[in-house]
């Protein structure tokens, strides 16, 4: 409870705000009361399994959709009740949908010519200039069909950024892309975006793009927001066991507090959370291999357990463990060769993190 | 991976049947135009260009041709106009009824073509359905004659049958048009009549002309029509050719008429793929 006069100085208004917003197609409810801001220069994944709900999401903020109930506000104005065409807003879509008819170069004047005001010699130069900054200005006088899919991604991308919006829309632009063409595009978008100053929104299903690029992440589970965190927050602090076990890897442990102590098969450890059941994400990573040098601090969690698999990533390890009791866990450790049989592990206290139980697993 | 006798099972009775009865016809039609008949009405088998000349020096059956193309270049641009909004409506803005609205399009076809004009001759005769709505309504005192018989009623009634001809693969051509396109086009700005010139339009144009050929050279062949429907200033090209054929027992000359009449058909049908390539960008 803050009294009105403690407030802290009004914030500066968000760019897009979206308000309780629902969808359903028919009796399949895709979005359930939906709120979400995007800042100013922000950018901003939704995140999501597919059947989420964060293409429509998208749809509905460029406006291919209309909401069964709820706002979209943006700068001050109504968004929702606009045609897409009159929407300050410009979209990157999945397969990026270039008119197969007009040239690289009309594409990307294709939205410039719409508008009356601008006079043909900016509309050129604009053009050339959008062009020149996704590399592609060699390749203007070509049909979409006789570039690459990585051309056609960056043409996709100046053909939309030209028009200068207040919001670029990106539905999975990068899926089409083969890993190493992806990885590389991720970075430059990102500074493309830098760059530009415009508020991005980003749609994706791969956890590892939303952590590289965003500036906050919204996981989207069946049409509601699982948790809105920048992405270091959102995996050091998963609010659910469901985004403890979609962003990275995690091993959730079912516990049971009592006064102060939680209690999971053989583990025990120290916890400030209310007594009773509670599940704790602890990460391989955090998870490591006993020193017997070191005498055990007070915080640090010991158990020993059989090594049943392990997996090669390059500069670790991924070692799948069964505890005597049949719990299974997931380390990580530095890689230093073959290791078998039964090993000793801990992990500090302080690492195993309390989610809220979304029951089931992505 | 196919045995020799699979191939030639599959291969030889289509090849034998385009023989027997495309390729053997087209050449008898060939002879017989380079032929004579005689004073006693024999076909005489002497090589000469008789026929060819007498198609350059007798001003009637050009024309006729000319006459004939005119009635299929309006049957042409009235299928169009008709075909492309109909098709437009069906294929974008039709919804649920889409399914319903193609079949209600396509039925007519399944209906004899001698019935559907017989039905016309029915509608615009002296004592037809229209002129006695028009004397009932007392537009008229006596029936409007210039309504059957005449060049009028054969453009509407091929209008009528091939109509969905020009419909069926303007339709297509839209169906394959991506919809991510069109709301591409909307999202850069573009207005919905906008959106359909810049879009929707020059994508769909290898439809329009494959529609526009199928008309044009399907109108221009027609005798059936202009023989129920257009009375003497009705006669179409293929009329001549019949009555050649038959009761003027020319076959010399009715197969150099006809043989002119392919070369043009199959140049139409040349032209009108090239466009449709040059049109087509997938």
């Amino acid at each position: 409870m803050t009294s009105p006069t403690t407030q802290p100085a009004a914030k500066p208004q968000p760019l897009l705000s979206i308000r309780q917003v629902v969808k359903s197609f028919g009796k399949l409810a895709v979005l359930r009361a939906i709120s979400l801001h995007v800042d100013e220069g922000e950018f901003l994944t939704v995140l999501g399994e597919s059947g989420s709900g964060k293409t429509t999401l998208l749809r509905l903020i460029a406006g291919f959709e209309r909401a069964d109930s709820g706002e979209i506000w943006m700068a001050g104005e109504r968004l929702d009740l606009l045609p897409p065409y009159r929407r300050r807003v410009n979209t990157v879509f999945q397969s990026y949908a270039l008119f197969p008819h007009l040239s690289v170069r009309d594409n990307v004047a294709y939205g410039l010519r719409m508008q009356k005001k601008i006079a043909p010699a900016d509309i050129d130069k604009r053009v050339e200039n959008a062009l020149a900054m996704v590399k592609m200005s060699a390749l203007a006088a070509s049909k979409p069909a006789k570039i690459s899919g990585g051309q056609q991604q960056r043409v996709a991308l100046a053909r939309a950024l030209v028009n200068r919006p207040r919001l670029l829309l990106l539905d999975e632009p990068l899926s089409a892309l083969d890993a190493n063409l992806r990885r590389q595009m991720q970075l430059e978008l990102k500074s493309l975006q830098r760059e530009v100053g415009i508020s991005f929104v980003f749609v994706t299903h791969d956890q590892e793009e939303a952590m590289v690029m965003s500036d906050r992440i919204a996981l989207l589970r069946n049409g509601n927001l699982e948790q809105v965190a920048t992405p270091r927050e959102i995996y050091s602090r998963p609010a659910t066991s469901y985004t403890a076990l979609f962003i990275g890897h995690t091993n959730l442990l079912r516990c049971h507090v009592e006064r102060g102590v939680a209690r999971c098969g053989g583990f025990q450890f120290r916890t400030s959370v209310p007594d009773g059941p509670a599940v704790f994400s602890v990460r391989p990573e955090h998870i490591r291999l006993a020193s017997t040098t070191l005498s055990a601090s007070g915080d640090s969690v010991h158990f020993r357990a059989r090594i049943v698999a392990q997996s090669f990533h390059g500069a670790t390890d991924l070692l799948q463990v069964e505890c005597a009791d049949g719990l299974k866990l997931s380390v990580s450790v530095p890689s230093h060769g073959a290791l078998n049989g039964q090993r000793d592990f801990e992990f500090s206290a302080a690492d195993a993190f309390a989610v809220r139980d979304s029951e089931e697993r992505p | 991976m196919f045995s020799r006798a699979y191939k030639t099972a599959v291969t030889v009775p289509p090849l034998l049947w385009v023989t027997v009865f495309l390729l053997v016809p087209y050449a008898l039609l060939f002879c017989y135009s380079f032929w004579t008949v005689s004073p006693a009405g024999n076909i005489v088998h002497h090589w000469n260009l008789g026929n060819y000349r007498e198609l350059l020096q007798v001003h009637v059956y050009f024309q006729t041709l000319l006459r004939s193309m005119w009635v299929a270049a309006r049957v042409m641009l009235l299928a169009l106009l008709l075909g492309y909004p109909l098709a437009y409506y069906v294929s974008f803005h039709a919804g649920a009824r889409k399914d319903l609205l193609y079949q209600l399009v396509i039925i007519p076809l399944w209906v004899s073509y001698l019935v559907r004009a017989y039905a016309w001759k029915t509608i615009l005769g002296s004592d037809g359905v229209l002129n006695t709505l028009l004397q009932y309504v007392h537009l008229t005192r006596h029936p409007v004659e210039f309504l059957l018989y005449s060049p009028f009623a054969v453009v509407l009634t091929l209008t009528h049958i091939y109509t969905p001809f020009a419909f069926l693969p303007i339709y297509a051509s839209l169906e394959h048009i991506p919809r991510n396109l069109v709301e591409a086009s909307h999202d850069l700005g573009a207005s919905p009549l906008q959106t359909f010139w810049r879009v929707i339009l020059p994508l769909s144009i290898p439809g329009v002309l494959a529609g526009a050929t199928f008309a044009f050279v399907l109108s221009l062949g027609d005798f059936l029509a202009p023989l129920l429907l257009g009375g003497p200033s009705g006669i179409m090209i293929s009329n001549i050719v019949v009555s050649l054929f038959g009761a003027a027992y020319n076959w010399p000359l009715g197969a150099a008429i006809s043989l002119c009449m392919l070369l043009l058909v199959i140049s139409l049908l040349f032209l009108s793929e090239r466009l449709e390539k040059k049109w087509s960008f997938s």
